[in-house]
């Protein structure tokens, strides 16, 4: 390398188009990595029959593929081993095997294997040859999968009636005898509060036997609402003996054989006998019930809706929240401000929300909106369900507000943005026509900057959206049993504790027991938040940056 | 003015209103709505700027009471009941109250008399609401003949434990379990008092009256001591054999173990457990047994108990048995020989200390009590001053030591070389004027009270070192009893029962426990640690922020050591060297990568780096160099193709090195497993760990910098990118006319122009990843521990908050340090941003000038 090359100072210029380049692939590294791993979930992989040297055989989709480490230094030809899920966890116990190449003596795929997709205990591998109805041998061989996809939508059908009483009715239910006693605790906190003037005249009597007519009719509506309780629980009794009673058999690796309840069955195929095109209807089937479905076997399988309809419902409130007061500012910034110590404040606050670290905004929110707004909406509106709390815990509104403050900055930059690139000519146009400011503002400037407002809204929602710290203190939670929107009045219940896309993969990926079984669920989650993300803020990037072009072109407003 | 031939009559506008009018009204109606409109969009910017404020003002006002000063506030005097109480005639005249206690509401109170006589009192009136005498207090020795029953002599209240042990004017010692249950009738609470008496043993020889006393009771042990008014001290254990069916067997022993003392026993405490005795004697030193062996009691060591040679081991030698009532404990060094030059046994720190200031207490017999070996006769030695007060804080392994001059120090068990564990003084505190009478432990935390001859009460913590207040009582206290939630204070003095009310709601905060190295119990050193919450009151809670802090730089500076070169050096390229067509693409890809959620960065770095990482850190490291290596080779390649003369289009660069990139990366990940082989011995970790000491976890700093630096790349690369761009091209065009290279005229010309830009970029880049936390939860183990190493986890400060806030009881002690924590990272994120910013506006006014 002489001197020249050196002097001529290409090197660096090279080392800088590096850096660069490594910036991008790293970059789109990722992005392709999520994608791909999360993509990859819904595909039906194929199941793989292993003859291992010691004559055994083993059933199960390869995962993963290391290389063993050497030890002693002896640069060994790198032996590898393979990651099999064998799935059957009731019988194997584990989910994942490992198994050395070296071991590997023969490698097939028949196309009579089948994966078995259970409500518990994750997916059962086997070949299935009996179907059994109350013991007795209903199908053989082939049979068997013609008659079972009839059996699983009946099932299904159950199950979602069995939902429906298990959760809406019995919710309801619980709802009307809550109700009630929180009425009767009412009643008697007034009987309190009156009890000094209980042997006054008669108006105070009048009221006491009010008071307790009323407690008496309470009353009767719990012991109402418990016997419809009772009769509800027979009903599900019948609904569960109708649904047990048929049994798969499934040959399993190795000869044993596995029992499967019919109704836990939420779907079952054979990899290796689909057709791509078979292939790809699976595929966008499990891709439509990964998005509208809840989750099952504690997160690791099943769908995301909960967490899907919960970040977007947080993000619609924060929106909400957030717009008028970014869009006024920006517009006190751009059409009112003038130069002054309240201006500069107002920046230095702009700049500083963006900064201010977003787990600071969280325990502003615990602490500000939680425990201190909260609180005093409970002992104000609430005080006969305390202790308990309703808005003095976490929820969706608390939540939503906290992400408003954080996203506060995003949105009144945006628009100050685009009230700027709305032409001067616009605005001394409308003052030419004798409009007020408060016309030429709300009727020209504003509309004007439609977009730039867009922009705003649309970066915000995609710095919430992945934002999970601040919500890790405002009422996230892991599952929700409930919706914070459904049919009860008022609809929308934004006391509601909510399950979130972020939160979701945190903790699946921190806190769950299995996380080996959860990785596939957790890529594909990763990948619906990353899509998300990328693709609003690729909007709102696009957006903001036609706008810049035209403040460009046009010169400042 | 209207035109006169326009009349009134005009058709079409005389149905109307008057129009002038209903313009005016008009125009009246438009310039609300003007002003409404301005007052509007103000409000929006209040509410922006008031958000700011009432963050800020929010969490300085969690933090406050942290810092607040104790409330200490008198709650009344209580007079004592007068003589008449007394309802035996026989009993001696109501003299001296040896004990007192309250109950957790501060409603009732009991005194226990000299004569055995127990009062309950209303605390708030001071009404008599019950007495009741000792029933099993000791039958007078002679029966009849007008001998007085035995008066209580001794008794030491434990609050903590529920129970007075009671010596008897007889020598024997007993004790009895008090209580003060709550019930309700109906809304309204009843606080009642009951006493349970223990059965009482002859410990001291008959008829010696014992002048302190102490007495636990554990599941399987009762162990009682007394010391005597002529300076006798004896125990006795009582040990439930360990079986596993049937009834325990209980075997009792008993000691006299005033012949390892040097002086005369002036205080003593036994450990909650029942596992350990201290005693401090009237020459100054403070005696240390462990009571677990079964063989009988080990005197671990005797330390100097005051002065500043407080904690010095000083040798005694028990002649004869340990443990035998006639035994003699001897001074190891006699006096003559303090000055040697040449001490014997160096390893001996008592004996080696030559010049040594300290007389040790010289022995000679004893008259009142012959077994005494050693008491202070020589006047020449001047004994330290003398342990007057002892008490155990909660969880037992604290204890507190008053002495004769005043002073007042915490001393816990420290490892001492060859001798386990021994007591030393740790913590001191604020010194009384006079000697100290009393010490009052609170059942809640480590606090702690003090009182002195002169009548001074002071309020300490132990761990904090921190003395909250110092009042006069009305007298010297004979008893001072900490309320049990802490949140008062009983002195009884005089004729008078006095009450404070005491607001002391975070006593374990003070700015040395938040930011300083603190010397925890059970620990040989002061040091920082974090460690909030433990399993019950007993736990002390170790809140230092220091490692926290230190946590957070460090993932920080590993974040950027990764993303600073990465992020300048491809905003330099981008800005110089890339046509605008290929910027319009790469800025907006990498500002849409900023959205990246943090949540899936930490996903990736936890779940998907760190177990690749651990496998295959070699290859990692030959990344390091082969990739930046193989950009020069590239060039070095593209030199000698085109002889030097041949510059490839604007951008071009970057399109042929993906591939370079993609091909060194895939070399070191073939050649990481020859390279672990062949130089680490076939197992990195394993080396790591011989050649530099280092363990690795598998969630470490480097991942964490790797999947950080992923978040602050695109900031520093943005702020960077504009503050490049915007150096005026005519600048640049000037250099290259000049003959510089491109590089030239970015090193000499660019670079010094956007140099603020850059730098303001980088406190951005800070700022982001001070505040990350989603991806230092995830990357790391979250353990506070404070190495630099590259291969350990941290914790920091944001991360913290997210693990502990929702377990912290609001309003608490750990609620409030972390929003100290949240207060630190927002002050310094608003310091970044603040000075990042100016930093540009600066750069953008020189800018202009040019």
């Amino acid at each position: 390398m002489n001197r020249g090359f050196w002097r001529s100072g290409d090197p660096l210029v090279w080392t800088a188009a590096g850096a660069l380049a490594l910036c991008l692939i790293m970059l789109f590294g990722l992005v392709g990595l999520v994608a791909f791993r999360g993509l990859a979930y819904f595909w039906p992989a194929e199941l793989v029959q292993l003859e291992l040297a010691d004559g055994s055989l083993v059933v199960g989709q390869v995962t993963g593929r290391e290389r063993i480490p050497a030890p002693g230094g002896t640069g060994a030809a790198a032996r590898g081993r393979i990651q099999l899920k064998v799935g059957n966890r009731d019988v194997y116990g584990l989910d994942f095997r490992w198994i050395e190449e070296d071991l590997i003596t023969g490698w097939s795929a028949p196309p009579e294997l089948a994966v078995v997709e259970r409500l518990e205990q994750g997916d059962a591998y086997g070949v299935p040859v009996r179907l059994l109805q109350d013991g007795e041998v209903a199908a053989q061989g082939d049979e068997i999968l013609e008659r079972l996809p009839a059996m699983l939508a009946e099932a299904a059908a159950l199950r979602r009636e069995l939902r429906r009483l298990e959760r809406d009715v019995v919710g309801d239910i619980n709802r009307r005898i809550e109700a009630a006693r929180l009425a009767l605790v009412r009643l008697e906190r007034q009987a309190g509060g009156g009890a000094a003037s209980l042997q006054g005249v008669d108006p105070h009597q009048e009221a006491a036997a009010r008071g307790q007519e009323a407690a008496a009719r309470h009353r009767e509506a719990i012991a109402r609402a418990q016997a419809q309780y009772e009769q509800v629980l027979q009903e599900i009794a019948a609904l569960r003996r109708q649904l047990s009673g048929r049994t798969l058999v499934l040959a399993l690796a190795g000869g044993s054989e596995l029992s499967v309840d019919v109704a836990s069955i939420v779907r079952i195929y054979r990899p290796n006998a689909m057709s791509p095109g078979e292939k790809l209807g699976f595929y966008a089937a499990k891709l439509w019930e990964f998005l509208s479905s809840e989750p099952r076997e504690s997160n690791t399988e099943g769908g995301i809706f909960p967490a899907l309809f919960g970040t977007v419902l947080l993000v619609l409130i924060m929106t909400v929240a957030v717009v008028p007061i970014g869009v006024l500012a920006a517009v006190y910034l751009k059409e009112y401000a003038r130069d002054g110590w309240f201006t500069r404040a107002l920046w230095i606050a702009i700049r500083n929300l963006a900064g201010v670290p977003s787990i600071v905004f969280g325990i502003f929110g615990l602490g500000f909106f939680i425990y201190g707004v909260g609180g005093s909406i409970d002992r104000a509106f609430f005080p006969e369900r305390l202790p308990a709390p309703t808005f003095g815990t976490g929820g969706i509104l608390w939540a939503s507000l906290t992400l408003a403050l954080l996203t506060l900055p995003v949105v009144i930059v945006a628009t100050e943005e685009g009230l700027a690139a709305v032409p001067r000519a616009a605005r001394e146009a409308s003052y030419a026509l004798g409009a007020t400011r408060f016309e030429t503002v709300w009727k020209v400037v504003v509309p004007g900057a439609m977009p730039g407002i867009l922009t705003g809204v649309i970066l915000g929602i995609a710095r919430a959206t992945g934002e999970v710290a601040p919500l890790m203190m405002t009422g996230v939670v892991k599952l929700a049993s409930e919706l914070p929107v459904d049919g009860l009045f008022p609809f929308i219940h934004l006391e509601r504790k909510f399950m979130h896309l972020g939160f979701f993969i945190y903790d699946l990926g921190f806190q769950s027991p299995n996380v080996e079984a959860a990785r596939p669920m957790l890529f594909a989650t990763a990948f619906t938040l990353l899509a998300v993300v990328l693709v609003l803020n690729g909007a709102g990037i696009g957006l903001r940056n036609r706008i810049r072009a035209r403040i460009e072109k046009a010169g400042p407003g | 003015m209207r035109a006169p031939w326009l009349g009134d009559s005009l058709p079409g506008v005389s149905t109307g209103p008057d129009p002038a009018r209903a313009l005016a009204k008009r125009r009246a109606r438009r310039l609300l709505l003007d002003r409404l409109g301005r007052g509007l969009a103000g409000l929006g910017a209040v509410i922006t700027v008031g958000a700011v404020a009432l963050i800020a003002g929010f969490l300085m006002k969690e933090i406050v009471p942290l810092l607040q000063p104790a409330r200490v506030e008198r709650a009344g005097v209580i007079s004592l009941p007068p003589g008449a109480l007394v309802q035996d005639g026989s009993l001696a005249a109501s003299g001296t109250v040896h004990a007192a206690g309250i109950d957790e509401f501060k409603e009732r109170l009991f005194l226990l008399r000299e004569d055995g006589v127990i009062q309950l009192l209303d605390a708030r009136t001071g009404q008599l609401l019950e007495q009741v005498a000792l029933a099993q207090r000791p039958e007078p020795v002679r029966e009849g003949s007008g001998a007085a029953a035995p008066s209580v002599t001794a008794a030491r209240y434990e609050p903590q434990r529920g129970t007075v042990a009671l010596g008897f004017s007889d020598g024997r010692v007993g004790a009895a379990r008090v209580a003060f249950p709550v019930a309700f009738e109906g809304q309204r609470r009843v606080v009642s008092f009951s006493i349970e008496e223990k059965e009482n043993v002859q410990l001291l020889p008959e008829g010696q009256a014992p002048a302190a006393v102490d007495w636990v009771e554990t599941r399987d042990r009762v162990v009682a001591v007394g010391a005597g008014a002529d300076g006798g001290l004896y125990l006795l254990v009582r040990q439930a054999g360990r079986s596993l069916f049937g009834p325990a067997e209980w075997t009792e022993r008993r000691y006299d173990l005033t012949g390892q003392l040097a002086g005369r026993p002036a205080a003593l405490a036994l450990s909650p457990d029942g596992n350990a005795l201290v005693v401090g004697d009237d020459v100054g030193l403070l005696y240390q047994w462990d009571l677990a062996p079964s063989a009988g009691p080990r005197l671990v060591a005797a330390v100097v108990a005051a002065g500043p040679e407080a904690g010095r081991l000083v040798d005694l030698v028990a002649a004869e048995r340990p443990a035998d009532p006639r035994s003699a404990a001897q001074l190891v060094n006699p006096p003559g020989r303090l000055g040697d030059p040449a001490p014997r046994d160096p390893d001996d720190r008592a004996r080696s200390l030559p010049g040594s200031r300290l007389a040790h207490p010289a022995h000679t017999d004893h008259s009142a009590h012959p077994a005494h070996a050693a008491h202070p006769a020589d006047p020449a030695l001047p004994a330290g001053p003398a342990v007057t007060a002892l008490r155990f804080l909660i969880g037992g392994r604290s204890v507190v030591v008053g002495d004769a001059a005043g002073g007042v120090a915490t001393w816990f068990a420290v490892p001492a070389e060859g001798r386990g564990q021994v007591l030393q003084p740790v913590h001191r505190h604020r010194s009384h004027n006079a000697p100290v009478t009393q010490i009052a432990a609170s059942q809640r935390n480590r606090t702690f009270a003090t009182a002195d001859a002169a009548g001074v009460l002071m309020m300490h913590h132990s761990t904090s070192e921190q003395t909250f207040f110092a009042l006069e009582a009305a007298g010297a206290p004979a008893e001072l009893v900490i309320a049990p939630k802490s949140d008062g204070l009983l002195a009884l003095s005089g004729e008078a029962v006095e009450l404070w009310r005491v607001h002391l709601p975070h006593p374990e905060i003070s700015l040395k426990t938040l930011f300083g190295r603190v010397h925890y119990e059970g620990y040989p050193e002061p040091q920082w640690m974090w460690q909030s919450t433990g399993g019950s009151n007993a736990f002390e809670p170790k809140f230092s922020l220091t490692p926290l802090i230190y946590g957070t730089l460090k993932g920080t500076v590993y974040a950027l050591i990764f993303a600073l070169p990465l992020g300048v050096l491809g905003a330099v390229y981008t800005s110089q060297f890339m046509t605008p067509r290929l910027q319009n693409v790469v800025k907006p890809a990498i500002e849409i990568m900023a959205g990246i959620p943090s949540v899936v960065l930490g996903f990736l770095g936890g779940l998907w780096l760190a177990p690749r990482v651990a496998q295959g850190f070699p290859a990692l490291v030959l990344m390091a160099v082969f990739v930046p290596g193989s950009f020069i080779i590239a060039a070095w390649t593209w030199h000698r193709l085109t002889g030097g003369k041949r510059q490839l289009p604007a951008g071009a660069e970057v399109l042929l090195l993906a591939p370079v990139i993609g091909l060194s990366a895939w070399a070191a990940l073939a050649l990481g497993p020859w390279l672990e082989a062949a130089v680490m011995r076939g197992d990195f970790r394993f080396w790591v760990f011989d050649v530099f000491g280092l363990p690795y976890d598998q969630r470490n700093s480097l991942i964490v910098g790797i999947a950080m630096g992923f978040a602050v790349i695109p900031v520093v690369f943005s702020i960077s990118e504009d503050a490049l761009s915007s150096v005026p091209r005519d600048q640049i065009a000037g250099a290259l006319a000049l003959g510089a290279t491109r590089w030239q005229t970015v090193r000499g010309v660019v670079i010094p122009a956007a140099m603020p830009g850059i730098l303001s970029s980088v406190m951005m880049g800070v700022g982001r990843a001070v505040g990350e936390t989603m991806i230092v939860l995830m990357a790391t183990g979250n353990t506070p521990v404070m190495d630099f190493s590259i291969f350990n986890g941290f914790r920091a400060l944001s991360a913290n908050i997210a693990v502990e806030m929702p377990e912290a009881p609001v309003g608490g002690t750990l609620y409030r340090v972390l929003f100290v924590a949240a207060l630190l990272l927002f002050a310094f994120t608003f310091l970044l941003n603040t000075l990042g910013e100016w930093i540009r506006a600066t750069m953008q006014r020189r800018v202009q000038r040019l």
